[in-house]
């Protein structure tokens, strides 16, 4: 099973990005055999006019994540998201390796919709 | 001829200019192209006698036929539609109408749908008519509606007067396409002149002949005639800080019921004539 | 940290020499002009830059003419009128939608990342960072730019440790206003006792609503029309926007501007100066 994070790098001691439409990076983690197994960099997102959030949901799902973590999440990456059936989980700033482990501890916090309006 | 109002800075008499410049034309039409804010209408007071609602294209999926190749996502540039394994999201705010997702589907699953975003109130004023567009609260983009306005231009020998929105963006660039000259008003402070410098820049890359009005002309000394002079600019028009004219605006009253300013408009529409001969 | 966005709806209703006024007023803040198609906050702030950087947003076409075939595919395809009959892309009608980019079968048309303006990180002269910027002229989505000067402040609050960030708006109701006002704490709406001035100040307050913000109503050059300030006063208690203040025209505040001055700067024993105070406390 497949989990996206959003970072700041690409490395499990990178920074988690609190932002998901325009993150740096995308790094895409496998729970079950335990390493990161794609790292994604969102450049093309950072210089986009409009719709980030869109955009960025659309790489999650090619990508078969079947959960995002991030800090926050706008009105279109959640509509977005939410549509392509993926799960959102909300996370303080800490380390990739951090929040993976307090996913699997099962003490990040799901969320079914925006925690922010768009344009931040 | 079509004469559009324009200033750099929001506040600084382009309705006043317009609204009275109509007043003293004996037939014309008048285009409220400010669409965020239209004022044009509390100085032309008019009965709406019908509306045209503004649409622009979006895309409607139909999945029965489609087969989530994510070709239309890719062509996109404003990331308003995503695909994904067994579904297509559009995101209507974000949406251009560009056509490109309906053009390049290789299944032809996409067809176009109308999306209201504004409308255009038509009235008449003196037996002239108004056309006011207004874009809806919340809407991202007002280029569509001024578009929609324009068009009433296109075929028409009537003489324009066409009020455009302050600043120097797209909403005002699409305003001042295929207008014969640009008035520009200011205001002689410097935020006047700051954002007149924006204007003229502007309409000098849009090539058109322009003039400058100055309202509440004395308070700021020459700042503005300087300018005009040394940049070689025709200064059309000042109109002196006067406090009647300050409470006849605010009341949505035309300054041109009076005959002084009856005569100060005329004049300016006849400079305006001999400039462009 | 408070976000503290100053709007009007209608231009020219004293938005910037408010928030200039506020700046000589407040302490420990960052203030942010976010006016980024006509900019004049600098005017009063004199802001020396320390940091400048490019604004990208969007791309840009170009034709090879080399490459070009001339089989007029993207004029037909063009719903912006943007190739002229020599293939040459008007940058101004161009809408940046790529579908010529994408259907050239010559692989003429180029595209580029769009420098659309810039904006920068400056001291003012109260000794306060300030964030500005400037959208280039007939250049599109401004409220990007805007997006981005307040990410910009955002950060620069935070370096600091401020107390409030004051952000100048921009006029009207469409996209970089709902940028600027986004997230914040308070709009401070600032209106005029005119017919357009009132028509434009119930647009804005429903634009307040529409983003969940509250708003509070200042009424400039409020003598002006007695009669048209009482109407805006029954308007914001309607609508639950306090009116905090009320300042009468006065030629000073030209006489100021033209000093280059905020009218604290320009007449500190002045009235007005006790008005911006009071607004200052309704803010907080």
């Amino acid at each position: 099973m497949k989990i996206a994070i959003t970072s700041t790098g690409t490395e499990m001691n990178s920074d988690l990005d609190p932002r998901f439409g325009r993150a740096q990076y995308f790094i895409i983690y496998d729970i079950e055999n335990n390493k990161i197994v794609e790292v994604i960099n969102n450049n093309s997102n950072l210089n986009a006019s409009g719709g980030a959030g869109t955009s960025a949901a659309q790489v999650i799902a090619d990508n078969d994540a079947t959960t995002v973590i991030s800090g926050n999440f706008g009105p279109n990456a959640s509509k977005g998201l939410l549509a392509f059936g993926i799960k959102m989980y909300q996370s303080d700033v800490q380390k990739i390796e951090e929040v993976v482990a307090a996913y699997q501890a099962g003490t990040l916090v799901e969320i079914s919709g925006a925690t922010v309006a768009g344009h931040q | 001829m079509k004469i559009a109002v324009a200033s750099g800075k929001g506040g600084t008499g382009k309705t006043l200019i317009s609204t009275n410049m109509f007043n003293v034309l004996p037939s014309a039409v008048y285009l409220d192209c400010d669409v965020e804010e239209p004022n044009g209408h509390i100085f032309l007071k008019s009965d709406i006698e019908r509306k045209e609602l503004v649409f622009i294209p979006i895309p409607q999926v139909d999945e029965a036929v489609c087969t989530h190749c994510g070709k239309c996502a890719k062509v996109c540039n404003f990331n308003a539609i995503i695909s994904a394994k067994q579904k297509v999201l559009v995101f209507p705010e974000l949406c251009h109408g560009c056509g490109s997702c309906t053009y390049f589907c290789p299944e032809d699953a996409i067809s176009e749908i109308n999306r209201e975003i504004g409308k255009i109130e038509i009235g008449k004023f003196d037996q002239k008519e108004i056309f006011t567009g207004r874009l809806n609260v919340g809407e991202p983009m007002a280029p569509p509606v001024i578009r929609k306005l324009k068009e009433k231009m296109i075929g028409s020998s009537a003489d324009f007067i066409i009020d455009c929105p302050p600043g120097t963006s797209c909403p005002v660039i699409e305003s001042l396409v295929g207008v014969d000259f640009v008035v520009l008003v200011t205001e002689s402070t410097p935020f006047g002149l700051n954002d007149l410098k924006l204007a003229v820049e502007l309409v000098r890359k849009l090539n058109l002949p322009m003039g400058v009005v100055v309202n509440k002309s004395g308070l700021g000394g020459t700042l503005i005639n300087d300018y005009c002079q040394s940049e070689n600019i025709d200064l059309l028009l000042e109109i002196p800080h006067d406090k009647w004219v300050a409470e006849t605006y605010s009341k949505g009253h035309l300054i041109t019921e009076d005959d002084r300013y009856k005569k100060i408009f005329t004049k300016l529409y006849h400079d305006i004539l001999e400039i462009l001969k | 940290m408070k976000q503290i966005t100053i709007i009007s709806g209608k231009g020219g209703t004293g938005k910037t020499t408010i928030t200039a006024s506020l700046a000589c007023l407040a302490k420990n803040y960052v203030v942010a002009d976010c006016d980024v198609d006509a900019a004049d906050l600098h005017l009063l702030l004199d802001p020396q830059v320390k940091q400048r950087y490019d604004f990208y947003s969007g791309k840009g076409y170009t034709i090879d003419l080399e490459k070009c075939v001339q089989c007029g595919m993207c004029r037909d395809l063009c719903r912006y009128n943007a190739i002229n009959n020599l293939y040459e892309i008007d940058p101004i009608a161009c809408d940046a939608c790529g579908a010529c980019f994408n259907v050239c079968p010559a692989q003429a048309v180029v595209e580029k990342e769009n420098c659309a303006g810039e904006y920068y990180i400056s001291n003012t002269k109260y000794n306060m960072p300030m964030i500005h910027a400037n959208l280039y002229i007939a250049e599109d989505n401004s409220g990007k730019l805007v997006a981005q000067v307040r990410k910009e402040a955002r950060k620069k609050a935070t370096e600091v440790n401020a107390d409030y960030i004051l952000i100048d708006g921009p006029p009207g109701i469409g996209c970089p206003v709902n940028a600027a006002i986004v997230g914040v704490d308070l709009a401070l709406i600032v209106t005029e006792p005119t017919l357009s001035g009132i028509h434009d100040l119930l647009r804005v307050i429903e634009l307040a609503k529409h983003f969940k913000i509250k708003s509070k109503v200042v009424i400039n050059k409020y003598d002006i029309n007695l009669e048209n300030t009482k109407r805006i006063e029954s308007i914001c208690s309607e609508h639950g926007s306090d009116c905090i203040s009320k300042i009468p025209y006065d030629d000073v505040i030209v006489k100021s501007l033209i000093a280059g001055k905020t009218i604290a700067d320009y007449d500190p024993s002045h009235s007005i100066c006790a008005e911006i105070e009071k607004i200052w406390e309704g803010i907080l």
